[in-house]
């Protein structure tokens, strides 16, 4: 944690502008690499394969097929990553270091069982008779392959090895652009293939380093599953990611918007174009939560607590505690401002985009919304890491479950009220459960101190 | 509360704080005494510990006539409620706030009102004290009139860890068993729950203090360690204790005016204790005197066998624990030593209260070089000892009235001590004009002076018809004033008076 924090202030030492970029850029790459650099390789895969193929389908089946297990494996492994994020963080706190490679090795089997068993029946049952068995076992393996290497992510990115996880999404995504040339011949199950592949090396990349960073003598531990301080976290976990896939998973599956791509596998040529653009949009906001909460807002958050715990004068404890609640506001203020900003910016410049990148013009009232709704998902995100800075697991658990019954409800009826309102359901119901995070966060921001001290 | 003996209804209710049952001491083994002197009368002991692992069960036979026993525990992590946000009942904690400032000034108008029946129990109730606002509020109000200059954080730990008992106390003064007459021997908690019970069951309630309670938590609180607390973890390593020691005094010193309050007769052992408790509140209309006694007959025994010579031995008996001050005996031995080679000290009283200072002690007799010449004995029976020692002593910081003096006194050995509690009124006479007439028993220098006992210790002990005139008049002064028949004759009459009156 500190790492990052103090090569963050060390640049922004310097106040120039140029810092402020520097700063920008490098919290830019940490936090959002990762998601750049998978979306980058399958769209160039895409683009180098219309070279190649001459069926563009195999190409779109390849990106559902690929969009469905990482949504899926990301829904699924919602159960268990805020969880055990939380004990691991415990374990720490309470210096048993020896405790996280047992209990992370458990929860990765456990992971991975239940979704190698899910992904298996589904893939025998729905995908063979439209497929292989051949594409069927790699889906499997894939599938089970995500549901692992988010559990390893979850963990690395809680202990903020940034870097490390940067270098091995570009290590094995090279890796991915590489074999795909060569397995392209094979259409669909050949790409599948090349995929599997680079994320088995990323799965092996992440799962050396966890190992290599943390001793134990023992392999495995059930001490995660007997905690019940913190069973909301399981919920919570769920709907987070539920929430954040709702709306695609209705313009996906309504009969409206989806379009058949392979046997059950659906998608939504109106919504996936626009959506995908506006994820794309929302990097710099993403960036701006990432350097105001790891560099500003962690460091009030330790000197507030700090001053609680070693014993400072009650006035001390005030005023810290009045710069860590204008911290706070900072952190959603300028992640909307800087995402606003920018979300402007691209709207002007929209026209021309979408000319130089031949996309249809067709998607620009539905991508201009989308764009609101993802800059507002970001504003969404900080609230709820604020509310497990203060250990409002209550209030994340309400925020999360309004999400995605929200998202999935107002959703569905923007599908309803016609093409004129998609994006608008999203958009909705991401502002609704801001309002409601915030207006549960505020009673306690304003009992800051009667809340730590008297809710031990 | 844990009920662990109903065989009747008791008429006199005892409320044990730290001791009799579940700890050997002073104050035990005068519950013990009183009890067992008084057949014809039902006793009852409530019982209140700190934590159930600080007690290592019942170490005292217990008498035909102790038809009750309970035991509670005031410091033990228990299953609080959840915190949850709570507002509190805005008069009611007006009421607190008038109360805290009432004590502070000396009044006693708003007690009435914390220990009416229902203040503790509906009014402010155990949740409102952990979780409310006002609750918060009202500490953060008290924090910037008396204690801003400290960490807030001990000031907070404190203020609760103290106040905690006050509703356990106050769920224990319902659930107690029926009785006539409660009896406590000390103010701070046990005088708090007496109070309540006293109000809850309108019943007569006797006070006597041993020591000034004050001042006696003050110096078992150096060596508290009920911060290490396990959830408190992490609030460790700040606790400065001159501030911690602020609050646990004044608290006390509250809790205690509470107590004078309500007590209807308000006992000390010695004068100086007396007038203590005076300054400290109590109306001397309810303040009168009854010494400890000891059993003179049985203590004869040993005063029979006594060597012909004075043995060259220094015995102190008591506990190892700092308050007794162990380290500055066994300096006074060392300068002895250098005087009387074949002079030895003997510390006869359990080691392992205070494990940690027991270490150290001996750590000190062996960079002394003094392992042949002071021993640590353990426990023992006081007639044994008696016999093969020349001097009693007491390096105390404080006491209130020490039975091993009069014991001592009783078996026929003179007694060098420090000028704390009543030990001045014992060794040179002030209960009194004829008691002064009788003339010293001993020796009484000031509280650390090594110097001073080691002189003293080497006077007595050479000088052989300087101790037997102190002898003469040890013998002479215990059994004309501290005898047992005396105390239990004062208390009898005491508790007649008393459970005639509201019968």
């Amino acid at each position: 944690m500190a790492g990052i924090a103090f090569e963050l202030k060390k640049i922004l030492r310097k106040r120039s502008i140029t810092s402020i970029f520097t700063a920008f850029g490098y919290s830019l790459t940490l936090s959002s690499g990762p998601y750049i650099i998978t979306i980058t390789s399958l769209l160039l895969v895409n683009f180098i394969g219309s070279y190649f193929v001459k069926d563009s389908t195999q190409l779109t089946q390849f990106q559902v097929v690929i969009t469905y297990i990482v949504a899926f494996s990301l829904i699924l492994n919602g159960f268990t990553n805020l969880y055990l994020i939380r004990f691991l963080a415990d374990m720490i706190f309470a210096k048993r270091h020896d405790a996280i490679i047992p209990n992370l090795m458990s929860a990765i089997i456990l992971n991975a069982s239940v979704g190698f068993i899910l992904s298996l029946i589904f893939s025998l049952l729905a995908l063979v008779p439209y497929t292989s068995y051949d594409f069927a076992f790699l889906f499997t393996l894939c599938f089970t392959l995500f549901m692992c290497i988010w559990t390893l992510n979850t963990i690395l990115t809680g202990f903020k090895s940034y870097k490390y996880i940067l270098f091995s999404y570009a290590f094995s995504y090279s890796i991915f652009l590489i074999t795909s040339l060569y397995f392209i011949k094979y259409g669909l199950t050949g790409l599948v293939f090349a995929f599997t592949l680079s994320n088995s090396i990323l799965f092996f990349m992440l799962f050396a380093y966890t190992i290599r960073n943390y001793y134990s003598d023992r392999l495995l531990s059930l001490e995660f599953i007997k905690e019940d301080k913190y069973r909301s976290l399981i919920l919570t976990g769920f709907f987070y990611n539920l929430g954040i896939w709702a709306d695609k998973l209705v313009f996906w599956f309504h009969p409206y918007t989806s379009t058949k791509a392979l046997g059950p596998l659906s998608y939504s040529i109106v919504y996936d174009i626009p959506i995908f653009l506006a994820y794309l949009s929302i990097a710099p906001g993403i960036s701006a939560m990432f350097l105001k909460i790891e560099w500003e807002f962690a460091e009030y958050y330790d000197k507030y607590y700090e001053a609680v715990r070693g014993g400072a004068l009650l006035d001390k404890i005030y005023l810290y505690g009045d710069e860590l609640i204008s911290s706070a506001r900072g952190v959603l203020l300028d992640t909307f401002r800087i995402q606003a900003m920018f979300s402007v910016f691209i709207i002007i410049l929209q026209e021309p985009l979408f000319t130089l990148f031949r996309l249809p013009k067709v998607y620009i009232p539905l991508f201009d919304i989308l764009l609101f709704g993802t800059s507002l998902q970001v504003v969404l995100l900080s609230l709820i890491a604020i509310m497990f800075y203060f250990d409002r697991l209550t209030y994340a658990l309400i925020t999360t479950f309004v999400y995605a019954v929200s998202n999935l409800g107002l959703s569905l009826l923007s599908i309803y009220l016609g093409p004129y309102f998609y994006g608008y359901g999203f958009a909705v119901a991401t502002i609704l459960s801001i309002i409601i995070g915030i207006i549960l966060m505020r009673r306690f921001i304003h009992d800051i101190h009667y809340y730590t001290f008297m809710h031990i | 509360m844990e009920l662990i003996l109903n065989k009747d209804k008791p008429q006199v209710l005892l409320v044990a704080e730290g001791t009799y049952p579940y700890i050997r001491g002073g104050v035990s083994t005068w519950i013990d005494d009183l009890i067992r002197g008084m057949e014809e009368i039902k006793f009852g002991v409530v019982f209140l510990g700190s934590r159930r692992e600080d007690y290592e069960g019942i170490r005292y036979k217990l008498p035909e006539n102790l038809v009750y026993l309970s035991a509670s525990y005031l410091f033990e992590e228990k299953e609080k409620p959840k915190p949850h946000y709570i507002e509190g009942d805005e008069k009611a904690f007006t009421i607190v706030e008038k109360l805290h400032r009432s004590l502070k000034d000396d009044k006693s108008e708003a007690i009435t009102e914390l220990i009416d029946e229902s203040f503790l129990i509906n009014e402010v109730k155990y949740e409102d004290f952990l979780y409310s606002k006002r609750a918060w509020e009202h500490i953060v109000n008290m924090y910037s009139r008396y204690g801003a200059t400290e960490p807030f954080i001990n000031y907070f730990w404190n203020v609760r860890n103290l106040h905690t008992p006050l509703w356990l106390v106050a769920q224990i003064a319902k659930e107690v068993g029926d009785f006539d007459l409660v009896h406590s021997p000390s103010t701070g908690y046990a005088g708090f729950l007496s109070a309540l019970l006293k109000r809850f069951r309108k019943k007569p309630f006797i006070l006597t203090e041993h020591g000034i309670y004050t001042r006696e938590r003050k110096i078992d609180l150096m060596n508290a360690d009920w911060l290490s607390d396990e959830k408190l973890l992490i609030y460790k390593g700040s606790v400065e204790l001159s501030a911690t020691k602020r609050v646990w005094t004044r608290f006390f010193i509250h809790l205690g005016k509470v107590t004078y309050a309500e007590a209807d007769i308000i006992i000390s052992l010695f004068n100086g204790a007396r007038e203590i408790q005076i300054s400290y509140g109590a109306d001397p209309e309810k303040c009168i005197v009854i010494p400890n006694g000891v059993n003179v007959n049985k203590l004869l025994e040993a005063y029979k066998r006594r060597p012909p010579h004075i043995p060259k031995v220094v015995a102190l008996i008591g506990r190892v624990v700092p308050i007794k001050d162990i380290k500055t005996f066994i300096k006074a031995m060392k300068l002895l030593v250098e005087k009387i080679p074949e002079a030895e000290g003997w510390v006869v009283g359990p080691t392992d209260e205070d494990p940690e200072y027991y270490a150290e002690c001996l750590y000190l007799v062996k960079v002394l070089g003094l392992e042949e010449k002071v021993k640590f004995l353990g426990f023992q029976k006081v007639e044994d000892i008696l016999p093969k020692v020349g001097l009693l002593t007491l390096t105390s910081i404080s006491e209130g009235m020490p039975y091993t003096v009069l014991e001592g006194f009783a078996g026929g050995v003179p007694c060098v001590t420090t000028d704390v509690g009543s030990c001045r009124q014992l060794i040179y006479g002030g209960l009194n004009e004829e008691d002064i007439k009788l003339g010293k028993a001993g020796e009484v220098v000031s509280v650390k002076d090594t110097n001073g006992l080691a002189e003293s210790y080497a006077k007595l002990l050479t000088d052989e018809s300087l101790w037997e005139i102190c002898q003469k008049t040890a013998l002479e002064r215990v059994k004309r004033f501290y005898s047992r028949e005396a105390f239990l004759e004062n208390y009898r009459k005491l508790y007649s008076r008393f459970l005639s009156w509201r019968a």
